[in-house]
């Protein structure tokens, strides 16, 4: 067969073009959210992650930057426990897991971050926003302290008040000015390191722009920084929507109902044991695990959020004060929800023993299982010992992330093949 | 030739892309940074447990010990349920379980007011130095209700103050303190941790 003469100089064209675009898509996405493509203007939402809340962590701060080619054209932060536009009533529209458990329908904007992920969260309150202050936002970014330790350790020391902050001491200065309610100091901190980074992202040296940008995408993908409405290539899922698809799903979205910043302190586990049926249908066996190494308890509000159509069976406890399980039926999803105390130094364990639909399919390779495991915001780590039992006579292919011991720090994905 | 010349583009493509990613991983290594702090020619400085003063406070170290000190962290645990109680807003414990890879260090200072008048003080202007110099300023304190109530929450010391304090700094895991130094004073305090 004879060549065309031009392929060998289309197909050199068309390697160049795949290689320009790639590098052009990101610098327009990236031009776009920095205001050069038009002002744009971001509400910021700083997260306290050591006091867990359904999107990350409660919620110390928030702020409106706008941006214009690149600079900051105007920042306000707003403390959440003295502003008066923080403590602003809003309705709430769900989960029902939360309001019709404890049955409110209406929070202060400041707590507002009850939703199962932060892009749930982050539509909401633009709207909330634009109907307290009339003022309209072209998206939501949200951070938690963990994400501002790490621009912290690429920025650079800061000082702010006069006080030298480090990646090392900003977590306790935030806690120390919130305990004080020293909104004021907090704001100023925030904003230095705003405009630090700001400045970072257009004037440093390319190893430091490189690293931020790193940075900004292992954060992203372990749900300590959120830009949403989604970003493209830009940060992968870094709009936080929980993307798990049709099989089976593990969410876990607690929230401490006291305070005292016990979360930080708590290692989190997940044992689950699936047995799948000859119809594909399973029966699944999942236990929340909480170690308290700290020396005050947590009070809190754990959410399972698991396939439609799943069917609870029983669910033991040996927690204290155990309150629950409220059983939500969604069509996206189901959710079991507790309200329990993780005492100190003590660990607590709550299992739910439920029936899935068929959420196996097949291939020419043979019958696939996939669990995907939802990452909660803020949360630094969990681990994850998962078991598969295939139905009776079928034979194992392949697996992947079946076994004990395995800590994550973002989503997981636990894969099995077999044929029967 | 069509074919040779499609594969070398290919070939250097290929080529272009590992150079760009090695280089890639080699210039977001991130920086680390620490800070050097200088003393003062005219700070005074003070052994472990002996008292140096300055024009509005004295300090005395009394020990710099680990976290993970069964006696540091019940000091700990009654300094920071004292502190909140005291702030009368709402309860803060900070935990002394450090991150992987760090450790936490509490200084134990006696903090006293030498003036006759209301003068300024803040834990944030305390840093744990090493022996090389290196500089951690400090994480977060905690002392009994009376203290907190000047010491942090006003950060003003009455008349006739003195309080034992506890502060906590976050270091990587094997550092040893080697000073502690208030820096903002006049003169700068030293005060040594050995």
């Amino acid at each position: 067969m004879r060549e065309h003469p031009h392929t060998a100089r289309y197909v050199t064209l068309a390697v160049i073009l795949i290689v320009v675009a790639s590098l052009l898509f990101p610098l327009l996405e990236g031009m776009g959210a920095a205001g050069f493509l038009g002002d744009k203007t971001y509400l910021v939402v700083l997260q306290d992650n050591s006091e867990t809340r359904s999107t990350g962590g409660i919620i110390s701060l928030m702020g409106v930057l706008t941006l214009h080619d690149g600079h900051i054209e105007n920042l306000h932060y707003y403390y959440s426990h003295t502003s008066t536009t923080m403590q602003a009533v809003v309705p709430l529209d769900g989960p029902e897991s939360l309001t019709s458990f404890f049955g409110f329908n209406a929070v202060n904007l400041s707590d507002s971050n009850v939703q199962y992920d932060f892009a749930s969260f982050a539509s909401k309150v633009q709207s909330d926003w634009y109907n307290v202050t009339g003022q309209k936002l072209d998206g939501v970014i949200g951070m938690d302290f963990t994400a501002v330790e790490k621009i912290l350790s690429i920025t650079g020391p800061i000082t702010s008040s006069g006080e030298v902050i480090t990646d090392r001491n900003v977590w306790q200065r935030l806690e120390f000015y919130s305990s004080r309610q020293n909104g004021t100091q907090m704001a100023s901190l925030l904003s230095t390191l705003t405009y630090g980074t700001l400045g970072l992202i257009l004037d440093a040296s390319v190893p430091q722009k490189l690293a931020l940008y790193n940075a900004f995408r292992d954060l992203a993908n372990e749900k300590h920084l959120f830009i949403y409405p989604d970003q493209g290539l830009l940060l992968g899922t870094g709009d936080g929507t929980n993307r798990a698809p049709q099989s089976d799903s593990i969410s876990v979205v607690d929230i401490n109902l006291g305070n005292g910043k016990s979360d930080f302190g708590i290692n989190r586990s997940i044992d689950y044991h699936v047995q799948l049926l000859p119809d594909g249908s399973a029966v699944s066996n999942l236990t929340l695990t909480y170690v308290n190494g700290d020396w005050w308890g947590s009070d809190l509000f754990s959410q399972a959020v698991v396939p439609p159509g799943a069917k609870l069976v029983a669910v033991y406890n040996d927690t204290a004060q155990f309150d629950g399980p409220g059983i939500t039926n969604g069509t996206d999803f189901t959710v079991f929800s507790s309200r329990f105390d993780v005492s100190p130094y003590t660990t607590a364990r709550i299992t739910y023993l439920y029936t899935l639909p068929n959420l196996t399919y097949g291939n020419g390779l043979g019958t696939h299982y996939d669990l995907y495991v939802v990452k909660q915001g803020g949360i630094d780590r969990y681990g994850l010992n998962t078991s598969v039992e295939l139905p009776a006579g079928a034979t194992l292919i392949h697996t992947e992330n079946v076994g004990s011991n395995r800590v994550f720090t973002d989503d997981a994905h636990v894969s099995v093949v077999y044929t029967t | 030739m069509n074919r040779k010349l499609v594969a070398a583009a290919v070939v250097i493509l290929f080529i272009v892309i590992a150079l760009a990613v090695i280089a890639y991983a080699f210039l977001a290594a991130i920086p680390a940074y620490e800070i050097t702090y200088k003393e003062p020619a005219s700070a005074v400085h003070a052994s472990l447990g002996k008292t140096a003063t300055s024009d509005t406070i004295a300090l005395r170290l009394n020990s710099v010990t680990d976290g993970s000190n069964p006696a540091t962290a019940a000091a700990w645990a009654k300094y920071n349920l004292e502190s909140g109680l005291a702030s009368g807003i709402w309860l803060y414990n900070v935990s002394l379980m450090p991150p992987p890879s760090d450790s936490y260090l509490v200084a134990n200072l006696t903090l006293t007011n030498v003036q006759h008048t209301p003068v300024p003080f803040s834990y944030a202007a305390l840093a744990l130095l090493t022996s090389n110099g290196t500089a951690y300023y400090a994480n977060y304190p905690a002392c009994n209700a009376n203290c907190s109530a000047q010491a942090l929450d006003n950060q003003t010391l009455n008349a006739g103050f003195s309080s034992d304090l506890y502060v906590l700094f976050s270091v990587p895991a094997g550092t040893s303190a080697a000073k502690l130094v208030y820096t903002t004073s006049n003169p700068v305090i030293v005060m040594s941790a050995n």
